[in-house]
């Protein structure tokens, strides 16, 4: 009879709550994954439309003559300053470096300029960038 | 007292038992269906717009592939986009050696139908000589242009919206890409490296 009683024992609180607490965790992660996977497609979007940019950046400066390309670290402007343009939010930074045949930085003019685009952009509290280079020589 | 041992083993269960196991099932049930509707209509969204982003992709990344290359715009671009209604179309010479002839003038044309871009490639000839393809500024001895023959023309992205073209020497590609729900927009710049 005693036995009998100890088989058909509830489960404690402390039982009860440690086990919804596991559930809930569990729950939570999955929900967590919904709006990580939303938030991946999102970044992913906003790379491609970066990438886009800055590779139109890189044609503009190559339109642009050897000479006429000038030395230094530019200044990081809105890529449009209309407050209306769906990229408004987006800035871009161009830095112009000489380099060397072998892709070293120089000081000197050594006939290549190397043109470096950044595409910044605001996201979750914080900035993600995308970058891209090419090299424009003088004819 | 074995009589009334046996009646207390197979108690049913009471009626408040029942209804609370029934009503606890039905929360769990509605728990898991939301959590099912949930995650599809989360799945829906994010491939809806991955398909958006797609589309967007692969036209600026085709447009760009053949103007990059072009020879001769034909579509004249306002400076700026300000400045006259930019044209949702753009036709130019190949640059590239394309099927099915080779070395013969070309030309590309992108252009929307409804929300559907389209590449045409067609070639200028006058209808006395079919087999010259010439450039499409060929004036014929009366002074007539050549017609215009469509060799190839294919769809390349859908849900295109508001495409235009502008600038002088970096041409501006800008449209967008919209579903109804979403909608995301996409500019780039090229440099035609062989117009002259």
């Amino acid at each position: 009879m005693k036995k009998n009683k100890k088989i058909n024992q509830a489960f404690t609180l402390i039982e009860v709550l440690l086990a919804s607490f596991v559930l809930e965790i569990g729950l939570l992660g999955i929900v967590g994954f919904y709006s990580y996977s939303f938030q991946i497609s999102k970044i992913a979007r906003q790379e491609t439309t970066a990438a886009n940019l800055a590779s139109g950046l890189l044609d503009e400066k190559l339109a642009v003559s050897y000479d006429n390309l000038p030395i230094g670290p530019g200044l990081k402007t809105r890529y449009s300053t209309e407050e209306d343009s769906p990229f408004y939010d987006y800035w871009q930074k161009i830095d112009v470096v000489y380099i060397t045949t072998e892709l070293a930085e120089s000081t000197n003019d050594t006939n290549m300029k190397k043109i470096v685009v950044t595409i910044f952009w605001p996201h979750d509290g914080g900035e993600r960038s995308f970058q891209t280079a090419t090299i424009k020589t003088r004819h | 007292m074995k009589i009334k041992m046996k009646i207390k083993k197979s108690k049913a269960f009471t009626l408040v038992e029942i209804l609370t196991v029934v009503f606890l099932g039905a929360l769990i049930i509605l728990a898991a269906w939301t959590a099912y509707i949930i995650s599809y209509k989360s799945y829906q969204r994010n491939s809806q717009s991955a398909e958006l982003t797609q589309n967007g992709r692969i036209a600026l990344e085709r447009i760009t592939r053949d103007l990059r290359q072009a020879v001769e715009l034909v579509t004249v671009l306002p400076e700026d986009p300000g400045v006259g209604t930019p044209p949702a179309e753009i036709k130019f010479q190949d640059g590239h050696d394309l099927w099915p002839t080779t070395g013969q003038i070309q030309y590309i044309t992108y252009y929307l139908s409804g929300t559907d871009l389209y590449r045409k490639v067609s070639h200028f000839a006058f209808p006395s000589q079919p087999a010259e393809w010439v450039l499409w500024s060929t004036t014929g001895s009366e002074g007539t242009l050549p017609t215009e023959y469509t060799d190839l023309n294919q769809i390349k992205a859908q849900n295109i919206s508001q495409l235009q073209f502008w600038g002088e020497d970096v041409i501006i590609i800008s449209f967008n890409v919209s579903n109804g729900t979403s909608t995301y927009s996409f500019e780039t710049k090229v440099l035609g490296r062989n117009i002259q």
